[in-house]
């Protein structure tokens, strides 16, 4: 019996403003605990939340890039529930007219377009963030009331490589439209992820189980492995029954999901329409506004390299996949280098070594201008190829700009005609059976003399002009 | 609406909310619903009320104007606030450990 495994998510992503959602408390991640907070964010009785204008915008915005309907009106709702993390024993979330519904974007998981539909996008506050130790939690308001978007998916991605591509595409989205940092590191982003079987041909769902806050996507993705594996057991030991609707929760240490709660016991969050905050009306003009705001997105901007600049997919993908990534490259066409050759220093050097030591793109001191420098030298043919990859490294690492290392440590190409004609024939004067052996038709030795000129010029002689010289010298 | 509240049915409606009420709680508590039901029954009676859309605001107010995101308020007086909480531990509160 085949099985087919079908996910469901909902991303939670911190929205980019400079105050909450509802209150002018500062949305600053990391301060000191509670300190960013007011009367609002903590409910004190007689306060009045007011919708910030740059969350509601923001939040259109990913509405329009997923493709969604738009309501003309949207409406905030109370979701009832008592848990520390809820100062107003409710959290203000969206139910009724949501930011966007009906969405769907194409999404490239192994080089193949996979539509994703989107149930719908909802505007809601953050709770407070809580420190669990042995026996008692920490609250921290601090993030109580920060801008939240939650972005659910329709039940309809069919295998964790799509879920956690359509999650990076999302992130990618929220980067690049400047919506959110998308940090999973200051846990600005946080899935829930539903995981059903089914067998192949069937037409129903399967019981799904709900594995609620998982704050990584390979941590989504090890979770759906898990609970494939899980469910699967089940079904094929004949214990169909045991999978029942619950909540469970990603264990990282043990890595495996546990129980929380069984859905059937969940709690009646009796939604309903906040009485104290109106309805919103939004207006096309607005709505154009915003829509003329959104810059192009990765998949556009990958299309564009392929096309315009002549990359292979796989280097456009490389480059488009992190923001920083394609703004970086961006700036160096900007300063008039070659899209190839930016993209070849990008997705080899750079990112080889961005990747090694584990830090971003705009962290480097190697910026877009000094790597003009680097190559501007190159394409001179000041320095070779292998001076360039020396004095790329040096940069990044002495931070110090590209003349200064080239004078300090004299990185140059020796050029001049004579100087190297002197250096072939002293080599061959002292290499008379070599030569011979060349003569007779052993070419690899052609190789060695490279090889000793190289070190004769501390691996400056300029490759091209001694293979000319040396090959006019053995005719 | 005539509906009558009961004691078991308050009592399982905190169940389901995870409070925690006493008998003589739930006793007050099914009568402020009583109270609140009957207010309601009094609105009930307007004629063909059923036809009107419920108003969740006190006016039809679309043409709200948004906060501008740019001034921003200190946040409050830490001392001032922990003070209203019954156990703390720096600059947080403490609660019982909720999850496992």
């Amino acid at each position: 019996m085949a099985l087919k495994v079908v996910i469901g998510l909902e991303m939670h992503c911190e929205l980019k403003t400079k105050t909450k959602v509802f209150s002018k408390s500062l949305n600053s991640y990391n301060d000191i605990p509670n300190s960013c907070i007011t009367a609002i964010d903590l409910a004190f009785p007689g306060t009045l939340p007011v919708v910030n204008k740059e969350a509601v915008k923001k939040a259109l915005k990913m509405a329009i890039c997923l493709n969604c309907e738009i309501p003309e009106v949207l409406i905030f709702d109370r979701k009832n529930y008592y848990y520390p993390d809820v100062p107003k024993n409710y959290q203000i979330t969206q139910n009724t007219k949501p930011v966007g519904i009906n969405g769907k974007i194409d999404v490239e998981v192994n080089d193949q377009l996979v539509p994703i539909t989107i149930h719908d996008i909802h505007l809601e506050e953050d709770t407070a963030s809580l420190d669990h130790y042995f026996d008692y939690s920490l609250i921290d308001y601090n993030r109580a009331g920060v801008p939240l978007l939650e972005i659910v998916t329709d039940p309809c991605i069919y295998s964790p490589e799509a879920a956690v591509a359509f999650l990076e595409h999302l992130r990618n989205i929220y980067k690049y439209t400047d919506c959110s940092e998308a940090d999973t590191k200051k846990g600005q982003i946080r899935c829930d992820v539903n995981v059903s079987l089914k067998e192949e041909e069937a037409k129903e769902l399967g019981t799904k189980v709900e594995v609620k806050n998982v704050n990584s996507f390979s941590n989504v993705y090890a979770a759906i492995i898990y609970e494939i594996k899980r469910q699967t057991e089940l079904i094929e030991s004949g214990k169909k029954d045991e999978i029942i609707q619950e909540t469970r929760r990603w264990d990282e240490e043990s890595g495996t999901t546990i129980r929380m709660r069984e859905k059937v016991e969940s709690i009646d969050y009796k939604y309903y329409v906040d009485p104290n905050i109106p309805k919103i009306k939004i207006e096309s003009k607005w709505l154009e506004e915003i829509k003329a705001e959104i810059p192009l997105l990765p998949l556009e901007r990958k299309a564009k390299y392929i096309e315009d600049y002549n990359l292979s997919s796989y280097d456009a993908g490389v480059l488009v996949k992190n923001k920083e990534v394609s703004d970086y490259f961006e700036e160096c066409l900007r300063l008039g280098i070659n899209p190839k050759e930016a993209s070849n220093w990008i997705t080899s050097q750079i990112m080889g070594y961005i990747n090694k030591h584990d830090i971003e793109i705009n962290e480097i001191f190697l910026t877009p201008k000094r790597l003009l420098g680097i190559l501007n030298y190159l394409n001179k043919g000041t320095i070779s190829s292998k001076q360039a990859k020396e004095l790329f490294f040096m940069i990044l690492e002495k931070q110090e700009e590209p003349d200064i290392l080239i004078k300090k440590h004299g990185i140059e190409q020796l050029n001049n005609d004579d100087e190297l004609i002197n250096i072939i024939q002293n080599i061959l004067d002292n290499n008379q059976s070599q030569i011979d052996e060349y003569k007779a038709g052993k070419t690899k030795v052609f190789d060695y003399f490279i090889g000793q000129i190289m070190k004769e010029t501390k691996g400056k002689a300029n490759p091209v002009k001694a293979k000319e010289i040396l090959l006019s010298k053995l005719k | 609406m005539n509906h009558k509240f009961t004691n078991e049915e308050v009592t399982k409606l905190a169940d389901k909310l995870l409070i925690g009420i006493s008998e003589e709680e739930a006793k007050d508590i099914v009568e402020e619903l009583t109270f609140v039901a009957d207010s309601m029954n009094v609105i009930s009676e307007i004629k063909e009320i059923e036809n009107l859309e419920p108003l969740t605001y006190p006016f039809n107010l679309y043409e709200t104007s948004l906060r501008e995101d740019d001034d921003y308020e200190e946040g409050h007086n830490i001392e001032d606030l922990l003070s209203n909480a019954d156990c703390i531990q720096g600059r947080e509160i403490e609660v019982p450990k909720v999850v496992g």
